[in-house]
């Protein structure tokens, strides 16, 4: 999966950087995308400076993880991450 | 005059509710926006798109107003929940509209599912302002779930037809004590004022702004229509009658 386009990607330091280090090998679901990662990589290593913080939520296999435990929860192989901010709406 | 309008205790500075959807582009969002002097407005959580080049709205919204996060995309109350949890982690504050859909056709509310969300929701300290189908019966459900006002439909959402409700919200309006923000359908500023005339407390709008020619200049008539309606309706407007009355004297004159 191609993040470079990913907007919420624009204009940070980790634009378009992949998630491994020395190669992948793990696989992770990043919104429903297959995303190669290296293991050991925090949930706090992958928002990284890739997304906006503060204008977004996070859940890990479908529970909300707060900002807090962002450093502290390693990603596993197989994990579902979900990324989320506000968009338009009536 | 002083026209006070609460909605759980916190007085809220405009009757004119304004979504944030559809707009051609964050800064005619913006405009509208303060054209519309809205104290509330409304966005919607998503997953962000990776491969989007989608813009966030957080940063075309004027401070100090309060955004309210609807749970658009929700088929169930588990779903509204889930929606409303994560718009309150990520700091997007306690207001939630409910919006709970089944149906894809007509995209009209459900209201058992929005019962139930309600009344989870309410106990979790949300401020809780659910979309639904005008139903006395679920009106006085979502009360008693903790609903903090009532948000019946006009017309199915961004058709534009108005208040195709009246008769339903003016139950409502006469049978409960929450304040009634006719949701969905609004398509001139026309029929917001009516809705203020019939008691509703507000209006909440979006397509009709947001697909306007000139989305900032329909924003500002539809603040002037629901300011009007309002005051038509302090005013107590005067009976309806079946026939003819004159409004001068038809003796006196030529003897």
């Amino acid at each position: 999966m191609d993040l470079s386009r990913c907007a919420a990607l624009r204009g940070g330091a980790g634009y378009g950087r992949p998630y491994e280090a020395n190669g992948g090998n793990m696989v992770i679901k990043v919104n429903g995308k297959d995303v190669s990662a290296s293991a050991g990589l925090t949930v706090d290593g992958l928002i990284d400076n890739r997304f906006e913080r503060g204008k977004i939520v996070v859940a890990l296999n479908r529970a909300v993880l707060p900002d807090t435990l962002w450093p502290g929860t390693a990603l596993n192989e197989g994990d579902a991450l979900e990324i989320f901010t506000l968009f338009g709406g009536g | 005059m002083h026209d006070q309008f609460n909605i759980a205790g916190l007085e809220i500075k405009s009757r004119f509710l304004l979504g944030t959807g559809k707009f051609p582009s964050n800064e005619v969002m913006r405009a509208a926006i303060e054209a519309s002097r809205a104290h509330i407005v409304t966005a919607a959580l998503r997953r962000i798109d990776l491969d989007s080049e989608e813009e966030n709205i957080l940063d075309h919204i004027p401070e100090g107003l309060i955004m309210m996060t609807n749970t658009s995309g929700a088929r169930d109350a588990g779903e509204a929940v889930r929606i409303a949890r994560l718009s309150r982690a990520m700091g997007a504050g306690n207001w939630i509209k409910i919006e709970v859909i089944t149906d894809n056709k007509h995209l009209l509310p459900d209201n058992a599912e929005t019962i139930k969300a309600s009344a989870i929701l309410a106990a979790e300290g949300f401020i809780v302002m659910p979309y639904f189908n005008p139903d006395l019966a679920d009106a006085r459900r979502l009360r008693d779930a903790g609903a903090a006002s009532l948000m019946p439909l006009g017309a199915p959402i961004g058709t534009n037809k108005g208040l195709c409700t009246k008769e339903l919200i003016k139950i409502l309006v006469a049978e409960l004590d929450l304040p009634v923000i006719v949701d969905a359908g609004i398509g001139r500023p026309s029929q917001a004022a009516e809705a203020m005339e019939l008691g509703a407390a507000a209006v909440l709008v979006n397509t009709a702004v947001a697909t306007a020619q000139d989305p900032a200049g329909m924003a500002a008539a539809f603040a002037l229509a629901v300011e009007a309606g309002r005051r038509a309706y302090l005013a107590g407007p005067g009976a309806v009658s079946e026939t003819a009355r004159a409004s001068s004297p038809l003796t006196g004159f030529l003897g």
